[in-house]
């Protein structure tokens, strides 16, 4: 039986991993001994994947086959107008892939998102299985609770390339109120507020006797900590522009060290009432002199440039409250998630607007992790600790007559549940019925992502309205929709199973778990051979001393010169460690042999 | 869940002087059990020389336990406090009827008792769920008064001890599921229309939601239970908005 299954965190600037061991919650440290993981990726000079703190570092250097923020893209298609703002602010090339997907370019090759994100799960994934020392392959990766089934399925599909077998997909902010929930025994009414680097969540839940029942969820995809970096950023252009006359938006590398500059600033900001920023050398200007940028941002100021981001977070906070039928002086608690919640002025906006001071104890970054990691042993385990209410976060139907989205299974409808509505003919001898299956938010059907289309034939011809069939939407506790239709004449039936729209096809899906598991498997060749070649280094530095203080007799002395020359130039590149290790037990014999004739 | 069976010899005896109609209730295979039900032999033990399957037996043991012939008794709470505390961590895997020792009951059932339910020792202790003080067998309990007897006459087609469901919940599950259509919210909820609160509906609610959310049974062969443990966390869902909704006003 599996011990172990891991949470992870796929966040939009962090990612972090959690794991329960002996009835322990708790976060794996990365490579770098760091409990989160920046979610970047950069292709170095080497052909190297450069994952977390160490592509990072290296960001500025190499900013165009370094992509960060894809979570801000994950599921969308290409014409998405979120998408095409992305791909004016940042700073690597986003291009259409074949499905009218996104794919993002490094070092001249191609990648799906979901491939990205593979490659954090995947260096998440080995940094746990290091630690436990045994193979986990089951794994809870939480999402924004308004991602859409696309956004979800695209997040399941990288853990498929990952080579995880994904338990399933939980919510943010459900996750965070499992953390705090398990570790309270009252019954309590919460609210989770989660300002991260790319979205806002907002769900409020009533935790009674280890039943966690989300009473509504619901957020922003498009709103978090990369909007008050870019007003900072924004500001600082505005003001060089004004000093200068140059736009350094022109410039990937002087934007690349802009957003770096201004994110810390924002963060410093958190504790100081103003900060310096000094960026020397950004620009030469057209006489060839150098410009630098030099700037005062203070507290005051910088809350003005982001008042409005604030507030749109109260106005969503406002419609959770409204959705899960309940008022502020209902909340018993407030939990802040997100490292932006660190800001002092969305911390007091807050408190104001829940009438109640934040949960102490939570760290912001860590807790939706450890609440995935709660959930999975929970469900690997089934120790009874507590059960999981979801609800569904968006409105699920159909298109009807006239353009309209007909709403059958309404938002924040506790899961897995069963909806039914009958409908009826729309004109005279209609056989057949067209059914688009949508969701989201809009009234017009066409504003809304499409899940499935399907024809419902076999209808006897009669008068419009006259034949009734039924259509049910079945969503299942992994959040799988079923739709039934069914003629309540002839009781004849027509399932449709919806496996989520997926933007890549399963061969896309197999070929990249294959590239990545051999690029994993090659990674960790080459890691072994570095150890045998370090060993080498030793056994030849050994062998030449032999020689020089040993008379040999030439044959000898001519085969252990050729050698010390073989082993020298396969140390060069250590790549094949069969090979190295075949030449190190040679030298080892060689020594023996010398040694023992002396 | 390690438990210790046993015969209750009061009700035995009462329904042999009394005529009762559960009592006629009995298939042959229940007689038979009872019959064989001498505190020596197991479960496992009886399944050897009667010739049916297991699912069979296990639905007769439950059958003569929810006509008040048979009980088992969960062990003694504090062991299984202590239980939980050595085992803090571990997980158990649930086997429906690991555990099942016979009583000290030393008569045949058949033959009047001379009373006394015979204490039990039983072979191991149970983990008993750490969420609330739910037990399966609360199930039982939790029918309102009025669905008692049909509960008691039904006869459970699908009960199979293979699966990774006891067999109390596979019997309840059964009960329910064939019933849906016809239960009030108040039936599927275990409470009596006029004599529950809005508290009350909630407790159910969350008591029923331990029982059957599926993520219970996440990745557990349960059969043919899987679709309708799902349709009946629907239903127990839909009863528990209306109610809620209902009570308001
Ligand atoms: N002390 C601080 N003050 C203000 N902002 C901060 C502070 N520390 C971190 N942040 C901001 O928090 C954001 C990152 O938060 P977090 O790590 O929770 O996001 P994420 O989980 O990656 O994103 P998401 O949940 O949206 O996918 C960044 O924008 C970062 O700049
Ligand atoms: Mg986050």
């Amino acid at each position: 039986m599996t011990e172990y299954a891991l949470g992870i965190d796929l966040g939009t600037t962090n990612s972090c991993v959690a794991i329960v061991e002996n009835g322990k919650p708790m976060i794996i440290a990365n490579k770098s001994g760091y409990l989160t993981t920046p979610s970047i990726v950069a292709i170095a000079e080497s052909g190297k994947r450069l994952i977390g703190q160490l592509a990072k570092r290296q960001a500025i250097t190499n900013a165009t086959n370094t992509v960060y923020s894809t979570k801000r893209l994950i599921g969308r298609s290409i014409g998405d107008p979120e998408v095409q703002e992305c791909m004016n602010t940042l700073p690597f090339e986003i291009v259409e892939g074949p499905h009218e997907d996104v794919r993002v370019k490094m070092k001249d090759k191609l990648y799906s998102l979901p491939e990205i994100s593979a490659m954090i799960l995947s260096e998440l994934h080995q940094v746990a299985e290091d630690y436990i020392g045994e193979p986990i392959n089951q794994a809870i990766i939480t999402v924004p609770a308004y991602f859409n089934d696309a956004q979800r399925q695209a997040t399941i599909d990288a853990g498929k390339i990952a080579g995880l077998d994904v338990m399933r997909i939980i919510n943010e902010p459900t996750a965070a109120a499992i953390a705090y929930g398990t570790q309270t025994k009252k019954r309590q009414t919460i609210a989770v507020f989660d300002l991260g680097g790319g979205t806002f969540d907002i769900s409020i839940l009533a935790i009674d006797d280890g039943v966690f029942n989300v009473l509504s969820t619901t957020g922003d995809t498009f709103l978090g900590g990369e909007d008050f970096d870019n007003r900072i950023i924004e500001h600082l252009v505005l003001l060089f522009a004004r000093e200068h006359n140059i736009d350094l938006r022109e410039d990937p590398m002087a934007m690349q060290r802009l957003k770096i500059a201004a994110e810390k600033a924002k963060c410093d900001l958190s504790q100081l009432p103003s900060v310096e920023i000094n960026l020397p050398f950004i620009q030469t200007s057209s006489d060839g002199t150098a410009l630098h940028l030099n700037a005062i941002l203070t507290r005051d100021e910088f809350e003005n440039l982001v008042i409005d981001l604030v507030k749109r977070t109260l106005k969503i906070c406002q419609v959770a409250l409204m959705d899960a039928n309940v008022t502020q002086n209902d909340i018993d608690e407030v939990v802040l998630v997100g490292g932006m919640t660190r800001m002092p002025l969305v911390q007091m906006a807050v408190s104001e607007f829940f009438h109640t001071n934040p949960a102490k104890n939570i760290n912001p970054d860590e807790v939706v992790a450890i609440g995935a990691a709660i959930q999975a042993d929970e469900l690997l385990h089934q120790g009874m600790q507590h059960i999981l209410l979801d609800v569904t976060p968006l409105d699920l139907g159909i298109a009807v007559h006239g353009g309209n989205f007909f709403v059958i299974t309404p938002k924040n409808t506790t899961i897995p549940c069963s909806n039914s509505t009958v409908f009826t003919t729309s004109f005279d001898n209609q056989t057949s019925l067209k059914i688009v299956v949508l969701q989201g938010e809009h009234t017009v059907a066409n504003d809304n992502q499409v899940l499935a289309e399907f024809t419902f034939s076999g209808i006897r011809p009669a008068p419009a309205g006259e034949v009734d069939v039924e259509i049910t939407f079945d969503v299942d506790a992994d959040g799988i929709v079923n739709v039934t239709a069914r003629d309540l004449e002839t009781q004849k039936e027509h399932v449709v199973s919806i496996s989520r729209s997926s933007n890549l096809t399963q061969e896309e899906i197999d070929r990249m778990f294959k590239e990545n598991a051999d690029y994993l498997a090659s990674e960790k060749l080459g890691e072994e051979a570095r150890n045998v070649a370090a060993h080498l280094k030793n056994d030849v530095q050994a062998l030449r001393t032999l020689v020089q203080t040993h008379s040999l007799p030439d044959s000898i002395s001519s085969y252990v010169l050729t050698l010390i020359k073989k082993a020298t130039s396969a140390m060069e590149s250590p790549d094949d460690p069969q090979m190295l290790k075949v030449l190190s037990n040679d030298i080892e014999n060689a020594i023996h042999l010398i040694e023992e004739s002396a | 869940m390690a438990e210790g069976l046993n015969v209750d010899a009061q009700a035995i005896a009462r329904r042999c002087t009394v005529k009762s109609p559960d009592y006629d209730q009995l298939t042959p295979l229940d007689w038979v059990v009872l019959d064989f039900t001498d505190g020596l032999r197991t479960f496992e033990s009886m399944l050897s020389f009667i010739p049916v399957t297991k699912s069979d037996l296990a639905a007769s043991f439950i059958h003569l336990r929810l006509l008040g012939f048979l009980t088992w008794n969960s062990s003694d709470k504090s062991d299984v406090q202590a239980a939980r505390n050595q085992t803090a961590n571990t997980h158990e895997p649930q086997s429906s009827y690991s555990g099942y020792v016979p009583s000290g009951m030393s008569q045949s059932p058949r033959s009047q008792s001379s009373g006394g339910i015979s204490s039990l020792s039983s072979a191991g202790v149970s983990l008993e769920p750490a969420i609330g003080s739910f037990t399966d067998e609360i199930c039982f309990q939790y029918l309102p008064q009025r669905l008692m007897n049909s509960f008691r006459r039904f006869q459970p087609t699908l009960v199979d001890s293979t699966l990774d469901l006891s067999i109390e919940m596979q019997y309840f599950t059964e009960y329910l599921h064939q019933n849906l259509a016809s239960l009030s919210p108040y039936d599927l909820l275990g409470l009596t229309e006029g004599q529950c609160t809005k508290a009350d509906v909630r407790q159910a609610y969350l008591l029923r939601t331990k029982q059957f959310h599926p993520d219970r049974y996440f990745r557990k062969n349960i059969g043919p239970f899987a679709p309708r443990i799902a349709a009946i966390f629907k239903a127990v869902t839909g009863a528990f908005t209306t109610l809620q909704s209902k009570l308001k006003s």
